[in-house]
């Protein structure tokens, strides 16, 4: 139950609407005999309160009583917290029975539609329902005109770095600490540059490897096809050591329970050392298939993953992930030709839940520290490589029912 | 509470500061203490019990062990064991477990150990609350275990307080290759909670009798001392984090 003083919010939130709605009837941009703004002034509106808040790629169009608005959530490190503020920011803008309807985007391309049908929920941030279904959506909102358009600005992501080995007898815990700060630009809708340089402020790994290294250096574009469907192709250097190519591609039903990806790759090994970069031939072919069915009760996402893995290990790999709000926590099992192996994979989020507003170029912190633990840290017993553009995150992090809740898990 | 009386406690805890922070600090202490054993599993001095970590939460803590009881092929010294616990679900619970042998050599990180532990029957007004446990299922598996166990609780005892009742079996169900085991037979204790701060805890891990008091301090901190085999001195302290 909300407290008081989000009761109130609620109520100042309808109140505001309607008194906003009352006298733009009378005005000149107003739709004639309506009582609603002309949708052109409801557009402009809403698209300005987006792009002063800092969301990019802001576009919004009226169709018949709902605004639907699509944005980029450049400002929040929780997508709960983007979705809500973006709904509390546009409920003053809804005139009398106005429905909203939210349309979150990865680069300009859109992941889901929320929707509230009324001021006071969208002022509440509860949605009525969160969807990946976009299919529905006015066509003008395609063409609508964006705000805050980030193709071209970039951003300075600062990463912290920490990889370490564990289990030799003499020296217990070998890791390699940093910071990796990324460039990351958005280049066009879908389509982006990420360029990342690891300092290592301290190396036990004994690598040979430069201190100043280039660590993730990626190309990526994304794409969404019809029927929730998702395709990514990222080429470049991978972590860990790794360069080539990726493509990835992940089908959601339409509550978003339910997903199937399949990802194929061909990579090398990479090493960047005081001679430069030298790379092995790119000869190991990467093929998995997976299937995923999330929990909306524990947001618990259970995935299997078959296929080839790294250095040609044939094997199945399973996955239970369960998201803490924005800490994850998850276990894995694999299963392959040379043997088996388990351990935990974590997302911990890092400090500053809200970043600069966005500009020609930017500096924030990443948004979170993702490490796995492997019993077996050979290369044979099922290892993956992190291209920096993982379908499966994204859509994890956007997941309709992980939306529906608020950041307080209500 | 009105201003007056807030003034009154206030010159109160002034008077008698000593007594007035204990008093606090055991005020904070809201429920019966349910926390990690030696072993790093929910559950009484070593032995597990049915009794889960909440949903949603996460314990970490350190335990000295008596050198005589830890098991550890790789020294003699008295061991640290280093714990992670998670409310993972409502009702399943995993745990990290790391014990190190003080000052012993080429032990590496120390022995690495994974418990999975899953709720089959939730406690009911009448029934007890049944737990199936799994211990050390990967690497050297020198603490190996795989149990059932079943744990009663009854409130409000005239003066014993909450009193839990526990009853378990270790047997050998899996064909891994294990290098030791633990539990393996019938264990069982009792814990008796006076106040919801302390535990005093009696058990029989299948092996020898321990005893054991656990107090809870300002909501998050357990301490635990134990005896085992009422007379070899092991404890620890514990800290409960809640995952939002």
């Amino acid at each position: 139950m909300p407290d008081r003083s989000a009761r109130f919010r609620i109520a100042l939130a309808a109140a505001l609407a309607l008194l906003r709605a009352a006298p733009l009837g009378a005005q000149e941009d107003s739709a004639p005999d309506s009582g609603l703004a002309a949708p052109e002034a409801v557009e402009a509106r809403a698209t300005r309160t987006l792009a002063r808040a800092g969301f990019a790629n802001v576009a919004a169009a009226v169709e018949g009583s709902r605004v639907v608005v699509t944005f980029d959530n450049a400002r929040y490190r929780d997508e709960r917290r983007a979705l809500r503020e973006a709904a509390r920011l546009l409920a003053p803008e809804l005139g009398a029975g106005q429905g909203l309807v939210l349309v979150p985007a990865f680069r300009g391309v859109p992941l889901l539609s929320a929707r509230y049908d009324a001021a006071g929920e969208a002022a509440e941030g509860r949605p009525v329902e969160v969807s990946m279904e976009v299919a529905a959506l006015p066509a003008a909102l395609a063409s609508a005109p964006r705000a805050s358009v980030s193709f071209g600005r970039a951003d300075v992501v600062v990463h912290p770095w920490f990889e370490a080995r564990f289990g030799d007898v003499h020296d217990a815990v070998e890791s390699r600490t940093g910071v990796a700060p990324e460039l990351r630009v958005a280049l066009r809708r879908g389509l982006g540059l990420s360029a990342q340089l690891l300092f290592t402020l301290d190396d036990e790994l004994e690598t040979g490897e430069s201190r100043v290294r280039p660590a993730l250096v990626t190309l990526n574009q994304t794409a969404r096809l019809p029927r929730n469907v998702f395709v990514s192709a990222t080429a470049g250097a991978f972590t860990p050591d790794r360069y080539g190519v990726d493509v990835e591609g992940r089908a959601y039903s339409a509550d978003g329970r339910w997903s199937a990806g399949a990802e194929l790759a061909l990579t090398g090994g990479s090493s960047f050392a005081r001679e430069g970069w030298r790379f092995a031939p790119m000869r190991a072919p990467t093929a998995l298939a997976d299937v995923a069915w999330r929990s909306a009760r524990y947001d618990l996402t259970v995935r299997a993953t078959a296929g080839a893995f790294l250095a040609d290990q044939r094997g199945v790999r399973l996955d239970v992930l369960r998201q803490f709000g924005e800490l994850e926590v998850g276990w894995f099992g694999f299963k392959g030709g040379e043997g088996a192996n388990g351990g935990f994979t974590l997302r911990l989020p890092l400090p500053f839940t809200r970043h600069a507003m966005p500009g020609p170029v930017r500096l924030r912190a990443a948004d979170a520290f993702p490490w796995q633990y492997r019993y077996v840290g050979l290369e044979t017993s099922g290892r993956r490589f992190r291209t920096g553009a993982s379908l499966e995150e994204l859509g994890r992090r956007w997941n309709p029912d992980f939306l529906s809740k608020t950041p307080e898990g209500r | 509470m009105t201003p007056t009386r807030v003034s009154r406690r206030v010159w109160r805890i002034r008077r008698r500061p000593v007594t007035s922070a204990l008093a606090l600090v055991l005020a904070l202490a809201a429920r019966p203490v349910d926390a990690q054993s030696l072993t790093g599993t929910t559950g009484l001095v070593t032995i597990p019990t049915a009794r889960m970590a909440e949903d949603r939460t996460l314990l970490v803590g350190a335990h000295l062990v008596d050198r005589r009881h830890h098991n550890s092929p790789y020294g003699d010294n008295a061991a640290v064991v280093e714990f992670a616990t998670l409310g993972f679900l409502p009702f399943v619970e995993v745990g990290l477990r790391l014990t190190r042998v003080v000052d012993a050599p080429n032990q590496g990180l120390g022995d690495r150990m994974v418990s999975v532990r899953l709720r089959v029957l939730e406690e009911g007004a009448y029934r007890p609350a049944v737990v199936v446990g799994a211990h050390d299922l990967v690497g050297t598996r020198i603490y190996h275990s795989t149990y059932v166990v079943a744990s009663k609780e009854v409130a409000r005892v005239p003066v014993l307080g909450s009193v839990g009742a526990h009853l378990g079996h270790g047997g050998r169900w899996t064909s891994l290759k294990v290098e030791g085991r633990q539990f393996d037979g019938t264990f069982g204790g009792v814990s008796v909670a006076p106040r919801p701060w302390v535990t005093l805890l009696a058990e029989h891990d299948a092996e020898r009798l321990n005893a054991g008091v656990r107090l809870r301090l300002l909501r998050r901190i357990t301490l635990l001392g134990a005896l085992h085999d009422l007379k070899d001195l092991s404890g620890g302290v514990g800290y409960t984090h809640p995952l939002r």
